[in-house]
């Protein structure tokens, strides 16, 4: 073996010792829930807050937390990736529950949809009687408008008040979709001067961090704008493997400690309203 | 204003937040290991192909070429699909692990190892060895002295797979998942920072993220020089 250099086996040695060090953080033997949820409850500070609270005396649990648009979180949990999801999709939760993929569906939070838009309102969307009439605005105005189009909650919601409308806007010059997360729409139609649908969450949070020029224009509570979070919990009759113990009893937790929503503030601003308040 | 996030996000490196340094502790770990163990398995097969004459066609360097410029996205993909619940290699649960990152990582280092090893090897003389050995040395000698020859170039190849694993971010991403606390290291912390709007801490982690490059950079350079 003379002809092998002698660091080459040092090289080794380093490779075995960082693996190491790999396979014992991959395989903690700490309680692991692994959540899905909406960018808009993790961008907005809300998950820490309350995953904090519940984590205070349980120092073997980790809860590791995966925040994607809607569409994708109910994926990872379709694909038995998950423990459970927090989303905003109605007709996409039951249908998932419907196929048999969850259980436990509890709508925890909610807020409303705001519309966001530059400050002079070229479109009026500030008059509008409803969220169907700032839509049709934008719509009649030709407004540049910035789509999530991701398959979130945002985006369903966006695209059900289109087919409301009759609309089509989709292949029209002053919509454009951004493919991503709610901050980085926010951010793009910033850049544009554009309308965008938000969730207030998220929208509150960066206008703090990165000083938005655009404003909030509609913000009317309405059947259309109603915004409510569900908990899902992955069924355990299909995905044996998935801490359902714990989901259930975060579930539980989360149900039983309502003051924790309705005491998070960003900027003065309660941004998720427990249900039944 | 971003200058006093700047600022900021500074001051949280330099007074030792806990969470940040868990994020740099971890892209450190992930980045050298996955590179360690391409090294480990790159350099000979770079040094075996490099010395056979056995792929050195223009079509075989040329896929080889290809590798060393693999998509990180595709190759983060094609790992989480093999890794995923369902996937082949499901039953490992190592998505969403540190582990499956090093795994993707190692994909996307391996062929730079061992594409710029192979050339290393390739321009050492043909009749080196001969000259050599007429000038007395016996065969470990000679395989001392060759090893030294490609070293420089070796190393070069070493050095590169670093600075590809850790300005990676699309590969990682899709197979680690960027949990925080777990998975997350400073490329993702960058990304999901600026989309929070937190610019200044985004660019304070980038600080961070190539003051670590340069450590481990320099380091391998100094192996470089040592004679």
């Amino acid at each position: 073996m003379s002809q092998v250099p002698r660091s080459y086996f040092g090289l080794w040695l380093i490779v075995l010792l960082l693996f190491s060090v790999v396979y014992s953080i991959s395989y903690s033997k700490n309680e692991v829930l692994l959540l899905a949820t909406t960018t808009s409850v993790d961008n907005s500070g809300l998950l820490e807050h309350v995953l904090d609270a519940y984590l205070k005396d349980k120092p073997h649990l980790l809860v590791r937390v995966i925040a994607k648009g809607t569409g994708a979180a109910l994926q990872l949990a379709k694909d038995g990736q998950v423990d459970a999801v927090i989303v905003h999709a109605e007709q996409q939760e039951i249908s998932f529950i419907d196929e048999g993929y969850g259980i436990n569906r509890t709508t925890l939070w909610y807020n409303y949809f705001v519309i966001i838009g530059p400050k002079d309102d070229p479109a009026g969307v500030s008059e509008s009687s409803t969220i169907l009439d700032a839509f049709y605005r934008i719509y009649q105005t030709q407004s540049p408008f910035i789509s999530r189009g991701d398959e979130s909650g945002t985006h369903q919601r966006e695209k059900q008040i289109w087919d409301l409308l009759g609309l089509s806007p989709y292949d029209q010059y002053w919509y454009l979709e951004t493919g991503s997360g709610m901050a980085h729409t926010l951010v793009t139609a910033n850049q544009l001067n554009a309308y965008t649908l938000s969730d207030l969450g998220t929208y509150v949070q960066l206008k703090k961090n990165v000083g938005l020029q655009l404003e909030q224009l509609y913000s009317k509570e309405e059947p259309l704008s109603y915004n409510p979070y569900s908990y899902i919990i992955t069924n355990p009759e299909r995905f044996p493997e998935r801490n359902v113990e714990r989901a259930k009893d975060l579930l539980v937790f989360l149900i039983r400690n309502p003051e924790l929503v309705s005491g998070y503030q960003v900027d003065g601003i309660v941004l998720f309203r427990p249900l039944g308040e | 204003m971003v200058l006093s996030d700047l600022f900021d996000g500074i001051v949280l490196i330099l007074t030792g937040d806990p969470e940040v340094w868990s994020i740099a502790f971890l892209s450190l770990l992930v980045s050298t290991s996955a590179v360690a163990l391409a090294s480990a398995i790159g350099i000979p097969l770079g040094v075996f192909l490099g010395r056979s004459n056995r792929g050195n066609g223009v079509f075989f360097s040329s896929v080889l070429n290809t590798l060393m410029g693999l998509p990180p996205v595709v190759v983060g993909l094609t790992v989480f699909l093999i890794l995923a619940a369902e996937g082949p290699l499901g039953t490992l649960n190592l998505v969403f692990t540190p582990m499956a990152m090093v795994i993707a990582q190692f994909v996307l280092t391996l062929p730079i190892v061992v594409g710029i090893t192979k050339s290393a090897v390739n321009e050492i003389p043909e009749d080196l060895p001969k000259l050599l050995k007429s000038m007395g040395a016996d065969e470990a000698q000679t395989r001392l002295l060759l090893w030294h020859e490609a070293k420089t170039g070796i190393l070069i190849g070493v050095i590169t797979a670093l600075g590809r694993a850790f300005s990676e971010v699309g590969a990682i991403l899709i197979v680690g998942g960027n949990l925080k606390g777990y998975t997350r290291v400073l490329t993702t912390a960058i990304v999901t920072e600026t989309s929070k709007g937190n610019y200044g801490v985004s660019l304070a982690l980038g600080i961070l993220l190539m003051s670590l490059s340069f450590c481990v950079t320099a380091f391998v350079t100094a192996l470089q020089h040592r004679r």
